[in-house]
């Protein structure tokens, strides 16, 4: 069978936060990788019948939907019989994954593994109970791990390219968000709701979006970017030249200033560029001169003369 | 969370098998008497409730790229540090703390299996603990879904 290409892995990457839900999703899908949407859909029917896709389809949070508890019932199953009852205990349908893994002794001697999903963790137990009475299961050493706290749960993310994996997918409504909001943003007691009026969104979709991207880690952040000289501080780019073999750790001890915004290196003579915020205009040049003490190197503060630009936008 | 007749009727028929045709949304509608537009609108609602993960592909293990289960023995004063850190890693997709000594279980995919072990490594040298590594040898189910 032929192997997975870049294309194919790239798809798969795109894919992992879901289908864009719209009229045509695939032709959506295949514009953010720069295919067709026959192309697509070749592919992931192709990747389907070669098993690389075991369902293609709609993917629920259990927890939301009412099933609270869940637990890895594991068992510690001779090599020679473990396959056998792993099918077995598979076919129930409360058992929603069924794996053989390794032990590592001493610290986890089992390795036979089922998830089991239900209601409570009485419904939980009764479950396992039953696969332990009405299989061979019961008769080797078991342990049972409820999960307590669930630090993350979204789809796996293999990366393809370091290129595509670092591309968060957006649907167009992100995009819209994102495009609309980066210049104001409402200031009243429904923000979102009136922002949202504008672009035809309900204030939890609105919300739903946009907390979607800050967790994606889309969105840095969200909130105002503040104008340092109008709240009586000030801003200034600097630049020093350091020696290369002195780079690093010139580069921690800039860091290491609370007032240091930003730090680059750049190709130049001057080949170390920061950007040095204080709440005081006056406390830049204690800064720049604890710098220069620190180092033994010159410190270029370059202020602005005349500003002719300002507000930041990205299209997306 | 209370589903609507609809919604159930949704959940339960499309695990699997949306079709792969240009408006598989308009294939679900006229399969279950519905139009489009609705379709689409019960999904999104049903992702604003969370209820919702995702639609697409689930992906069968170590066929794109490698995956593994992890489990780490966290003291209990630094669980939470020691989760955040785990789970800002982007190649982890689950990450749950577990009543065990191994008390901190986690799943993550990455290109190949180097990559899987290099951020495994990662993960011990941050938390200065160690890993328990569970590498798939057999898979015995089929997944088909949930019925709600």
């Amino acid at each position: 069978m032929k192997p997975l290409d870049e294309t194919d892995r790239s798809l798969v990457a795109v894919l992992a936060s879901g289908l864009p839900l719209l009229p045509e999703p695939y032709a959506e899908i295949g514009s953010r990788i720069g295919i067709t949407e026959a192309d697509v859909i070749a592919r992931l029917r192709r990747l389907d019948d070669m098993g690389v896709i075991k369902r293609f389809g709609i993917v629920v949070q259990h927890r939301e939907l009412g099933f609270k508890a869940n637990a890895m019932a594991v068992w510690d199953v001779p090599d020679d019989v473990v396959s056998e009852l792993g099918r077995v205990l598979a076919a129930y349908e409360f058992v929603t994954l069924c794996y053989r893994r390794p032990r590592r002794l001493p610290h986890w001697p089992y390795n036979l593994f089922c998830m089991v999903h239900g209601k409570d963790r009485n419904q939980v137990r009764a479950q396992i109970a039953g696969l332990n009475e009405q299989t061979d299961a019961g008769s080797y050493p078991n342990a049972v791990l409820f999960s307590r706290k669930r630090f993350k749960q979204c789809g796996a993310k293999y990366g393809a390219t370091k290129e595509t994996a670092d591309i968060i997918p957006l649907d167009p409504n992100d995009r819209r968000i994102i495009n609309n909001l980066q210049g104001s943003f409402p200031i009243c007691n429904r923000p979102f709701a009136s922002a949202g009026t504008e672009l035809g969104l309900s204030e939890a979709n609105m919300i739903s979006h946009i907390r979607g991207m800050c967790d994606s880690g889309v969105l840095s952040r969200f909130g105002p970017l503040y104008n340092a000289e109008r709240m009586g501080g000030d801003v200034i780019l600097a630049a020093m030249a350091v020696p290369p073999n002195r780079f690093d750790e010139v580069a921690e001890t800039v860091n290491a200033h609370p007032e240091v915004a930003h730090n680059y290196a750049r190709d130049h003579r001057l080949n170390m560029w920061f950007v040095i915020s204080v709440e005081r205009a006056a406390w830049i040049e204690a800064v720049v001169a604890e710098i220069e003490e620190e180092t033994g190197l010159h410190v270029y503060p370059m202020p602005k003369e005349e500003e002719y630009f300002i507000g930041l936008k990205v299209t997306v | 969370m209370a589903l609507s007749e609809t919604e159930r009727r949704i959940i339960n028929k499309y695990q699997r098998g949306i079709p792969y045709e240009p408006r598989p949304f308009k294939a679900i509608a006229d399969a279950l008497g519905l139009t489009e537009n609705f379709v689409l609108n019960t999904l999104a609602d049903l992702r604003e409730r969370r209820i919702l993960s995702r639609v697409g592909p689930v992906i069968s293990p170590n066929t794109v790229g490698a995956s593994t289960l992890a489990a780490m023995s966290v003291p209990a004063g630094k669980l939470d540090a020691v989760a955040a850190q785990v789970s800002a890693r982007p190649e982890v997709n689950h990450n749950y703390e577990r009543e065990h000594q191994l008390n901190l279980w986690f799943v993550l995919a990455a290109a190949d299996r180097d990559a899987v072990l290099a951020v495994i490594d990662d993960i011990e040298k941050e938390a200065g603990l160690d890993v328990v590594e569970l590498p798939l040898e057999e898979a015995y189910h089929i997944d088909l879904g949930f019925r709600v």
